[in-house]
């Protein structure tokens, strides 16, 4: 709602002339709107040395009050225009009830000028923007005086310019016309690649000249794979070789085991076994033929006994025996 | 199996006739006659309008409707005309009559593979449209057909403004990438592709964008806020116009002043001094940020809807409100989009939720209220985004948050 009571936006402050900014701070023209210079007419507020100030004029009503509207219309530039009453906030067909909807477009006279009007401007805001009219503000030169406010480092130049007085310098200031054709001065360049890593070193120049390899310096590079007699997460079967290869690797000094003799007992110990061993199953077999042979002569005998008895019962009468035997059988 | 047709009720063979030479030249008659109106007194030929009079004219056999000062009227008689050689391809009853309402009869389904944000019309032949869509891609269809034309790519990200120009062969095209292109419409499908100019400076998606109509130049502002205007041919920021506090939403770009209009989502809209680089006037009527506001095509009035559901009218030299009313529905009041129909002189609006809504210009009275159906497979509503009748007045084209573009059209 208030938006267009905000101070000037600064597009518009380009367009102040420069000699206005100089005097800004002149106290003659600070804005009046205090209300005791009210009165019954409309009052105007202007200083009297220069019409194109940068002085706010305070317009009144008759009644006294503020006329917000011309003033900050005033304020801001001499076409704008604000809408700042009650009255403005009602709607034209309300106020006005029986308006005749006829709002025919501008006419075409009108139209011709205005667009006239607004090339021009265009054409003169392009050629200043794209530097091709050369004649304007080419030799405009202007002086300025500058005192460095710094107090160090600038006691040597002092001594130097002695008559120009301590820090003051005259600055000379004029345009300098640049060439639009040239290159662009800056490039924009997002994420620079960086340079790649060097290449690795090569040690020895197999290719080109040299002694060819031997395979002594191919043992003395070969370096053996790390493997651990204590850890194997993963369950790995690892050749023999290997781990002794890095077994040798880890205990080069304090190996105190004789891999010869330790083979060469451990043989004997073998063969020492496999003697007893045989000699064993050669005692069984002989206990076990004895077994048989004893076992053999048990039933010799026993077969001799029985023959024995059976020849004695045959010595006695056979019928008495049989009769007997009748007997009991019936 | 449900088919679009089942649903939406598509009976658009009566309306689409076959392809007859003749029908097409009173047709294109009916344009000029319709120009030439706009351009004032009609039938001066030494006007220096890059129109191609001579080609509608040179037809024999085809009456000239030059003599008629009324713009209704002439519309009358080209209907008229129309019935007599064709067949009512446009129906003459609808002519100014407020009880005709407005049906659905074609339905582009996905027509691009996001949003369909914004459309413009050709302004010459009226044979084809443009729209973008958040798939980062520009379509051309032929309006009668909707057929696709062509496809343009190049964006990077989704497009939110078109405009075709009415004096070179070109289409301009802003984006949320923050870049403004220019493409040259006779090279759509060449393999090197049709972009031929791009406008750097914007620091924000461009959401607006208009043509001068008389001066080479392009009007563009978006989400910083800030309107930019280009010298078309040489690229170059001619001006930038601050002052707006936030989104510009909508831009029009007149010969007489105010020579640009603006809205904003800062609830304000500003008259700008195109001569000054200025604000001429600040109107801060509106409460609610304004998504939509839009110059009527042959009045000196416009119109603009908040997302409180409020329209104004403002007449335009001086920026007086001339009317105001409100969408008395309990429905979404997001105002998305206006369009003015320029023969029967309504306004549409179409709203966030799908809602659409017909209103009379003059007095702001409702005439119509509908819902756009979302196609069967997106949501349970569709956005309106973008809308725009056709010169002729019969045709109403809106672009949908369902990815689809829909063509209404009066009973």
């Amino acid at each position: 709602m208030f938006s267009s009571l905000l101070p000037i936006p600064k597009v518009i402050g380009k367009q102040i002339p420069k000699s206005n900014r100089t005097q800004k701070n002149d106290p003659t023209k600070l804005m009046l709107t205090d209300s005791s210079s009210s009165s019954s007419t409309t009052i105007v507020h202007q200083p009297s040395d220069s019409k194109s100030s940068n002085v706010i004029k305070t317009l009144h009503l008759t009644n006294g009050s503020l006329d917000y509207s011309k003033t900050i219309a005033l304020a801001s530039s001499s076409t704008r225009s604000v809408q700042s009453s009650y009255e403005d906030t009602i709607p034209l067909k309300v106020r006005f009830p029986h308006l005749k909807h006829f709002f025919p477009k501008p006419t075409k006279e009108e139209i011709d000028e205005c667009v006239a009007d607004t090339a021009e401007t265009i054409q003169k805001i392009l050629s200043e923007s794209l530097g091709v009219d050369k004649n304007q503000k080419k030799d405009e030169v202007s002086y300025v005086n500058y005192e460095s406010k710094s107090i160090v480092g600038d006691v040597g130049d002092s001594d130097e310019v002695e008559g120009s007085g301590g820090r003051g310098r005259v600055l000379q200031i004029r345009n300098f016309q640049e060439d639009p054709m040239l290159p662009p001065k800056f490039k924009l360049r997002k994420n620079r690649h960086k340079d790649p890593s060097p290449p690795p070193p090569i040690l020895k120049k197999n290719s080109s000249g040299g002694a060819p390899l031997t395979k002594e310096d191919k043992e003395k590079w070969n370096i053996p794979s790390a493997i651990s007699n204590w850890k194997n997460n993963q369950g790995f079967t690892i050749s023999l070789d290997k781990r002794m290869a890095a077994n040798d690797q880890s205990q080069e000094g304090d190996l105190g085991l004789n891999v010869e003799k330790f083979g060469n007992l451990s043989q004997a110990l073998e063969d020492a076994d496999k003697k007893a061993r045989e000699e064993i199953t050669i005692r069984n077999e002989l206990m076990r033929e004895l077994a048989i042979k004893e076992q053999k002569e048990k039933e010799e005998k026993l077969r001799e006994l029985a023959e024995a008895s059976r020849r004695e019962r045959y010595k006695r009468p056979s019928n008495e025996s049989s009769n007997q035997s009748a007997k009991r059988r019936f | 199996m449900i088919s679009y047709k089942d649903i939406f009720d598509l009976d658009d063979t009566g309306i689409i006739p076959p392809v007859d030479e003749k029908s097409d030249t009173i047709y294109r008659q009916s344009q000029i006659s319709v120009i030439r109106a706009e351009a004032g007194e009609g039938s001066d030929a030494g006007k220096s309008n890059n129109f191609n009079f001579d080609e509608g004219m040179s037809e024999p056999g085809v009456p000239e409707y030059n003599d008629a000062k009324d713009k209704t009227q002439i519309t009358d008689m080209v209907v008229r005309k129309k019935e007599e050689g064709t067949g009512a391809t446009i129906n003459p009853v609808s002519r100014g009559n407020s009880s005709a309402e407005w049906k659905l009869r074609r339905v582009i389904a996905d027509a691009h593979q996001g949003w369909v944000r914004c459309i413009d019309i050709d302004p010459i032949t009226n044979k084809w449209f443009v729209t973008g869509g958040s798939d980062a891609t520009i379509k051309v269809w032929d309006l009668a057909t909707s057929q696709i034309k062509a496809t343009i790519t190049g964006h990077i990200m989704g497009v939110r403004s078109l405009k075709v120009s009415s004096r070179f062969p070109y289409l301009f095209s802003g984006s949320e990438d923050k870049t403004v292109r220019c493409w040259d419409l006779e090279r759509t499908n060449s393999a090197a592709g049709s972009q031929i100019r791009d406008y750097h400076g914007h620091v924000g998606g461009i959401y607006a964008m208009d043509l001068h109509p008389d001066l080479d130049l392009l009007v563009t502002a978006g989400r910083d806020s800030a309107i930019r205007v280009w010298d078309i041919r040489s690229r170059a920021q001619v001006m930038v116009l601050a002052g707006h506090r936030s989104d510009v939403t909508s831009i029009q770009c007149a010969s007489s002043d105010p020579q640009i209009v603006s809205s904003s989502m800062d609830a304000t809209i500003r008259l700008w001094d195109l001569r000054k680089a200025a604000t001429q006037l600040t109107l801060t009527h509106h409460s609610k940020s304004i998504r939509s506001m839009l110059t009527h095509p042959h009045e000196a009035t416009m119109c603009s809807a908040d997302t409180g559901g409020n329209f104004k009218q403002w007449v335009l030299p001086r920026g007086d409100l001339l009317n105001e009313f409100n969408t008395e529905s309990d429905d979404s009041k997001i105002v998305n989009t206006l369009s003015i129909n320029p023969v029967t002189n309504s306004l549409f609006a179409g709203y966030d939720d799908g809602k659409m809504e017909f209103y009379d210009y003059v007095t702001g009275d409702l005439l119509q209220r509908t819902y756009s159906k979302p196609v069967p497979g997106s949501a349970d509503k569709t956005t309106i985004y973008a809308s725009k009748f056709d010169r002729s007045g019969s045709r109403f084209i809106t672009c949908e948050g369902d990815k689809s573009i829909k063509v209404w059209a009066e009973e």
